[in-house]
């Protein structure tokens, strides 16, 4: 059903038109540091003009960064087939994105991928190419 | 007998336009003192600025720059493309004649520029990415209010309210609303200056015709016209088309930065039932300043 429903919302964002996200991607973020983690989400915050994903990610030595990931606006998100609830604290996810400028644990996520195989798009802000 | 044929046609023809000219007025509600009833929610479509050949943006860069997402040899932009699509899923589904959009004067979309204001505005973006100071930070990440072509139309809707003798725009947007005076005639006190200008409005039939002058200058056009002049004057044209769209343009004056004025177009369509205003609580969710220049100093 879930699949249903991001499958429909992908279908409408195809035949829609251009938008314009709040801020400019690369005067914040690096196109050229992507980065992959694989960790534990802690949190999902629904705030405009960005919703917030925390991800727990164990170091190769063992200790533990908490990331934040920045996603799309609540509504674009919801058109993309999300809801609050639809990655919980506790779930395992691989996400990609890039790095803020300013380096740390800050990326602009890009997809995420689910334990069970399921890929969602963060809905965030868009390359210019498409305005 | 040619003629009687002519003139035959040009009967019918007259009669289809009074038909039509009919069922429009009759498609548009009115409210008990007779004006064109326009409240309710809307997304807004194609009022942008995107001139003929913009200029070259390092913060927002096009296909063919360098800095370009689309640029990077493994594929991978930031996002796949699909992102760069969306806008106005939050309309109603009602099916859209052609409307005008974007700059629809000059006809060529090119912007009647002062040279040297041209000059500076494009070396005003050179220095946003990276950026030179807070003041080249993006007016929207720093949420600012909207100005006149930014904001983000296809996910934040807008509200139209009628209380007497005003109407209220309000934008999803940034928490930003207007408050247009039906009944005053003349501006403000120059020495009064606002984010989002003085509106003062009148009908002329079915289009609210709204005069806006008294900027204070700390808003932006666009992302390529990254700031406004305090003389900034805009006529804006809302015209009820029927229940679920309303037309729109914009002529520009702003004398300072061009040698004439300029329009935009665009318009209006009635949101889906189920689209919600969302607080839009721009400093809780945005994080541009310490993603760009750091974490600030613990106090």
């Amino acid at each position: 059903m879930k699949l249903c429903i991001l499958v429909a919302g992908l279908a409408l964002l195809l035949a829609a038109e251009p938008m314009v996200a709040h801020h400019a991607f690369a005067a914040e973020f690096d196109v050229n540091k992507p980065v992959k983690v694989n960790g534990t989400v802690t949190k999902i915050e629904f705030t405009n003009p960005h919703a917030w994903l925390y991800v727990d990610v164990k170091d190769a030595d063992g200790t533990t960064t908490n990331w934040r990931f920045e996603l799309g606006a609540p509504n674009a998100l919801i058109r993309l087939g999300w809801k609050t609830d639809t990655i919980k604290a506790g779930t395992e996810v691989e996400i990609t994105g890039f790095r803020a400028k300013a380096g740390g644990p800050v990326a602009n996520g890009r997809s995420i991928k689910l334990p069970d195989g399921r890929e969602l798009f963060s809905g965030g802000s868009a390359p210019t190419a498409d305005r | 007998m040619r003629l009687s044929n002519n003139a035959a046609v040009l009967m019918a023809m007259a009669a289809i336009v009074l038909m039509a000219s009919a069922a429009s007025a009759q498609s548009v509600n009115r409210l008990s003192d007779s004006q064109p009833d326009m409240q309710g929610m809307y997304t807004r479509t194609g009022v942008k600025a995107l001139e003929a050949e913009p200029p070259f943006n390092p913060i927002d860069p096009g296909e063919k720059n360098p800095f370009s997402v689309s640029n990077r040899e493994d594929g991978l932009g930031p996002y796949p493309r699909i992102f760069g699509q969306g806008g106005n899923v939050l309309r109603g589904g009602q099916q859209r004649a052609q409307r005008r959009v974007g700059i629809i004067f000059p006809e060529n979309k090119k912007l009647p520029w002062r040279p040297e204001e041209d000059v500076r505005r494009k070396q005003f973006l050179l220095e946003m990415n990276p950026a030179k100071d807070l003041r080249h930070i993006e007016l929207n990440s720093r949420c600012a209010l909207p100005g006149l072509f930014e904001g983000e139309d296809g996910n934040n809707p807008y509200t139209f309210l009628q209380p007497p003798g005003k109407v209220v725009i309000v934008y999803d947007y940034n928490h930003t609303s207007r408050v247009i005076d039906l009944n005053r005639r003349e501006h403000l006190g120059k020495q009064v200056r606002l984010f989002m200008g003085d509106s003062i409005g009148h009908w002329e039939g079915n289009t609210l015709v709204v005069d806006t002058t008294n900027f204070n200058g700390r808003v932006a056009y666009s992302r390529e016209i990254p700031y406004l002049s305090e003389d900034l004057h805009t006529i804006e044209r809302f015209t009820v088309a029927d229940g679920n769209t309303i037309d729109y343009e914009v002529t520009i004056d702003d004398p300072k930065l061009f040698t004439g004025p300029w329009k935009v177009a665009g318009y209006f369509s009635r949101a889906a039932k189920d689209v919600e205003s969302i607080e839009f609580a721009c400093a809780e969710g945005s994080q541009t300043l310490q993603n760009i220049f750091g974490a600030p100093p613990a106090r």
